[in-house]
């Protein structure tokens, strides 16, 4: 497969998003629409369709929460010291040790700040979001998210649907699912919880597989 | 304030009399349209009725709620509505928004979840908690009515939902005390995290019940 050089993540200034992934987008903004026919205020995605949807993936430690006032309107930023990118500008960052891109991953930042519509701060009255996924300093996270440059309220996938927390030996998401390996070593929801370094693996899998679907 | 927007606040309060008066419900639940006519406001109405039909009392919630049609950068295509509150506890202004994202059309189906997140949310329960349905589009049923009346009658603290704030509700709160997340029973202000906020509130409708003599409970 091909591995792409991988820009430091901008959230989607400036790249093009390789074709599966706006396809998926545009899969997901249809599926938004025919869902308002009459449900949902978050539309639910499938595994598959987060990760397809991410433009960043990465694991690592909340190191800071704070929140600013942005035209009026409370702002929390997340920032997350990264241990591992797979996703990183909407590209694919080189994982493994053979891989000629690796020392790309050298050049890639050593945290990530993602922005949440809502939050308490001097300066305006607390803002509260619904389902908005709430963080920690010191938490451990796998975080799929979307590019954010244009102001979306909730940056990680399907907004809470793409966040996993470390807990007590589990990856465990906002819903109660757990992101694991099935019985095939694949990635899975509620499967089998695995040490990281075989789960990661199976991470890398599932987004190769998507890369490479025609 | 000029003239003119004194008549567009008049306006708009009077377009919040006029939807809440035509929808039948009390006043204690004021909701303000953006526009106050049109399709959304139509919805409005729709959605509210679609929550009556599941069996809620709508006409006894207590809120105040704004409505309007939402910037389209704000929701990617993961979202069809936010709703957000906005002020603090003791905030007289404390008020609900829900925001429908410009691509949910007909938005009745956005706000029927939205909604349900206002009706539940007014009394402090957690109920920050908008809808996850893979299924796809539906209307509330009375499993879902009988859901969020249950939430609307309960008292807030009360865990296990034995009628009463005890040392068994502390305990699960104790499990749960640090968890994050959506809808957790024991998030009491809805914040999304298990904390001392929702400590203090369980503390504030606990209540000592004598020793059970049978020792069981």
């Amino acid at each position: 497969m091909t591995r792409h050089a991988s820009p430091p993540p901008r959230h989607g200034a400036g790249r093009r998003p390789p074709a599966w992934r706006a396809r998926t987008w545009l899969a997901a903004a249809l599926l938004a629409v025919t869902a308002t026919a009459a449900a949902a205020g978050f539309v639910a995605l499938d595994l598959e369709e987060r990760l397809a949807a991410a433009d960043s993936v990465a694991v690592g430690v909340i190191r800071g929460v704070d929140v600013v006032v942005r035209d009026g309107e409370p702002w929390t930023l997340v920032t997350m010291e990264v241990e591992r990118w797979w996703v990183a500008g909407g590209e694919r960052v080189a994982t493994t040790a053979n891989d000629e891109t690796t020392a790309v991953e050298t050049a890639l930042p050593d945290s990530l700040t993602a922005a949440f519509w809502g939050g308490r701060a001097p300066g305006a009255p607390p803002l509260q979001v619904a389902g908005v996924p709430t963080f920690g300093p010191g938490e451990r996270v796998l975080w799929l998210l979307r590019a954010a440059d244009d102001g979306l309220g909730a940056p990680t996938v399907g907004v809470t649907q793409g966040v996993w927390r470390w807990t007590a030996g589990v990856w465990r998401g906002d819903d109660g699912s757990s992101l694991a390996v099935d019985d095939d070593g694949d990635l899975a929801l509620d499967g089998q919880a695995a040490p990281d370094e075989v789960l990661f693996a199976a991470l890398d899998a599932a987004l190769d597989a998507l890369e490479r679907r025609p | 304030m000029s003239a003119r927007r004194l008549r567009l606040r008049l306006a708009s309060a009077a377009a919040a009399l006029t939807l809440a008066t035509s929808l039948g419900v009390a006043l204690a639940l004021e909701i303000t349209v953006e526009p106050p006519d049109g399709d959304l406001a139509a919805a409005v109405e729709a959605a509210l009725d679609d929550w009556r039909a599941a069996g809620v009392d709508v006409d006894a919630v207590d809120a105040r709620v704004s409505v309007r049609v939402g910037v389209a950068a704000r929701f990617g295509p993961d979202v069809t509505a936010w709703v957000a509150l906005r002020g603090g506890a003791d905030d007289p202004d404390r008020a609900f928004e829900i925001l429908v994202a410009p691509a949910a059309a007909p938005p009745r189906a956005a706000l029927i979840p939205a909604l349900g997140v206002v009706l539940g949310g007014t009394l402090g329960r957690g109920a920050l908690d908008p809808v996850l349905d893979p299924a796809g589009p539906r209307r509330p049923t009375p499993a879902d009515g009988l859901a969020l009346s249950e939430r609307l009658s309960a008292i807030p603290g009360d865990l296990n939902r034995d009628g009463r704030v005890d040392f068994e509700d502390l305990l699960l709160m104790a499990e749960a005390f640090g968890r994050r997340g959506v809808n957790l029973p024991a998030d009491l202000d809805g914040d999304g995290v298990v904390d001392t906020a929702d400590l203090d509130l369980l503390r504030e409708r606990y209540t000592f019940d004598p020793p059970n003599p049978t020792g069981t409970r």
